[in-house]
């Protein structure tokens, strides 16, 4: 079981011959952010291939009530969730969104047009109180419910796993089968960290780039 | 016995004979002291191959020394410089500093080096704090009054517990920091904390914490045991029980009916990585508690994130020469204050140095071979 913070770790022994000092060059946030895109890429993949979420990967998320989020007069509750994976168009990483403290799930609502269908509809509207609809637009979620709706649950496959407010970096697993890590470090090391590695950094403030990438094969020619 | 002129000897076998003389005994100087830090740096990196040499080097290396850092997250690592020294003419010293110091009422101070014409030896002393008019202004008792004469400006030196002063060069640190419990910007509160022990509190909110974090509660009434400095053990989304010991041994125990307004921070003790110039600007290189920085600045060191109460840091570093070398002395022993291989080591490194600005590659590859072969 590693943390964000171990496997970030890992990642720079890796590309510093099996040492971690402590006075790496690369800042933790931005070892985190290569990590979480590695991560992104990898799940997309697998899930492209099994056509199911690796449930390693799933995360709790419990929006919170924010007064300010409301919008006057409307006849739904808001609340904001963390950036969530998209493998296509039509499917993004969301498991489950429904209550957190009893057993039920939101009706899953993607668009405007069927919301007002829905609305409409004598018996699966919102107001007729048997059924709950969750419109999701980016990180708004919108919640129609004849009940008021303070505490849903979010089940889903984050982009930034360790920013959710009760993820702890140090005690927490890293939301990633280890063997979907693998994956992972070498897709890093062939994109990301191979590029940095044959780009000389620029570490003149002068006001001109000096930093040139090399082609491929790491020579100037 | 080694001297500083037989280390200069040791250096010139090492070179070529034709170069003897090439460099004056001030600029041989200038060289020993920059391979001496770098020396040892190298040691401490290297310790787990070479465990002998860095046992050796042991006492020029401060381990783990745990420092206290009294406020504004800022710890000195030079003697703060006194400005001025005043006597009220009865019992009491005012001393003026330079920078503002962190003393306060009951502080330990000392100090030294102040000259004029004032009793020196009754201003330059290690007292108690009585008063702190500015912060920049302490006041101490004088020890023997009916002091005459006037101190000198601008002489004299500070120091107190809380400064490291005996610093030459950071290895590595680590700070403690507590910050208070949010879920983005609404605070974290105890609802609850159960008569009984251990015991149990009840946040109204899921956080972060886990088995055996620390955290600093404050503002619990009644049950009043549940305040201070607590270790926590999860119990479930929202409950903690709480010990008073890292290892979760000793329970705490509950004295009273849990009421008041609470206030719950999470403290953390992590590695300090350097506030880089090419990183201030960067996003990706803001100091957070888990991943705090350091900026040393001509006198101290600041910690960030500046918004978070730093307490105390652990820090390895490389103390103040014992004995400076210098190559024109055939008096002082130098082993008297360095093992005889380190002092062979940074003779070695010097003729590499020396190769490397004369030119000389061949000198070079041999210097250096003597390097690699005496780790």
């Amino acid at each position: 079981m590693a943390t964000i913070v171990e496997r970030a770790e890992s990642l720079v022994r890796l590309i510093s011959g099996g040492i971690d000092t402590s006075e790496t060059k690369f800042e933790q946030g931005f070892l985190y952010a290569k990590l979480n895109e590695g991560r992104a890429f990898v799940l997309r993949q697998d899930y492209a291939k099994f056509k199911r979420w690796n449930p390693l990967a799933i995360q709790k998320y419990y929006p919170e009530y924010v007064k300010r989020y409301q919008v006057t007069g409307s006849c739904y509750i808001r609340f904001r969730i963390p950036s969530v994976i998209n493998v296509e168009a039509r499917k993004d990483g969301i498991i489950y969104i429904g209550s957190s403290t009893k057993s039920e799930t939101f009706r899953r609502i993607k668009s405007r047009t069927e919301l007002s269908d829905f609305n409409d509809h004598p018996v699966m509207s919102a107001q007729s109180g048997l059924y709950t609809a969750a419109l999701i637009t980016n990180r708004d979620v919108e919640i129609y419910s004849k009940n008021i709706i303070k505490y849903p649950m979010v089940e889903a496959i984050f982009n930034e796993p360790h920013l959710l407010p009760d993820y702890n970096i140090e005690k927490d697993e890293y939301p990633i089968d280890d063997s979907l890590m693998a994956q992972i470090e070498t897709y890093l090391l062939q994109q990301s960290f191979g590029l940095m590695a044959s780009t000389p950094a620029d570490t003149l403030s002068s006001g001109s780039d000096n930093a040139v990438l090399q082609p491929q094969g790491g020579r100037r020619r | 016995m080694i001297t500083g002129a037989e280390l200069l000897n040791i250096i010139n076998q090492e070179i070529d004979e034709a170069y003897t003389g090439y460099y004056a005994p001030a600029q041989w100087n200038r060289i020993l002291k920059r391979n001496y830090t770098q020396t040892i740096q190298n040691i401490y990196l290297e310790r787990l191959t070479n465990r002998n040499a860095f046992d050796q080097l042991s006492y020029l290396i401060s381990l783990d020394t745990v420092i206290p850092v009294l406020s504004d997250n800022l710890v000195y690592h030079t003697p703060i410089p006194i400005t001025s020294v005043q006597y009220n003419g009865i019992n009491l010293v005012t001393y003026t500093t330079e920078f503002p110091h962190q003393l306060i009422v009951g502080s330990i101070a000392t100090v030294n080096d102040v000259t004029g014409t004032l009793t020196v030896t009754r201003v330059n002393q290690t007292g108690v704090v009585v008063s702190t008019p500015t912060v920049t202004s302490f006041t101490m008792v004088v020890i023997a009054p009916n002091l005459t004469g006037v101190a000198d400006a601008n002489t004299g030196t500070l120091t107190y517990t809380g400064m490291i002063s005996d610093y030459m060069h950071w290895l590595y640190g680590k700070g403690r920091f507590t910050s208070q419990l949010l879920i983005g910007n609404t605070q974290v509160t105890i609802t609850d904390a159960t008569n009984s022990s251990p015991i149990r509190i009840t946040l109204n909110k899921r956080t972060k914490l886990r088995d055996y974090d620390s955290v600093l509660i404050s503002g619990v009434t009644g049950n009043t045991n549940t305040n201070g400095t607590r270790y926590v053990l999860q119990l479930n989304e929202f409950d903690y029980a709480l010990y008073t010991d890292s290892k979760l041994l000793t329970a705490t125990v509950g004295n009273g009916t849990f009421g008041g307004t609470t206030l719950i921070s999470r403290t953390v003790y992590n590695t300090l990585e350097e506030k880089r110039s090419d990183q201030k600007g960067s996003v990706y290189g803001t100091p957070t508690i888990d991943s705090p920085r350091f900026q040393q600045g001509e006198l101290s060191f600041q910690f960030y994130p500046k918004d978070s109460n730093c307490d105390e840091i652990t820090v390895d570093y490389i103390r103040k020469q014992p004995q400076e070398i210098d190559v024109a002395d055939n008096i002082i022993n130098l082993e008297n204050f360095y093992p005889s291989y380190f002092l062979e080591k940074i003779a070695s490194e010097a003729g590499r140095s020396f190769a490397m600005s004369s030119r000389d590659g061949s000198l070079l590859n041999v210097e250096t071979e003597q390097v690699i072969s005496n780790p």
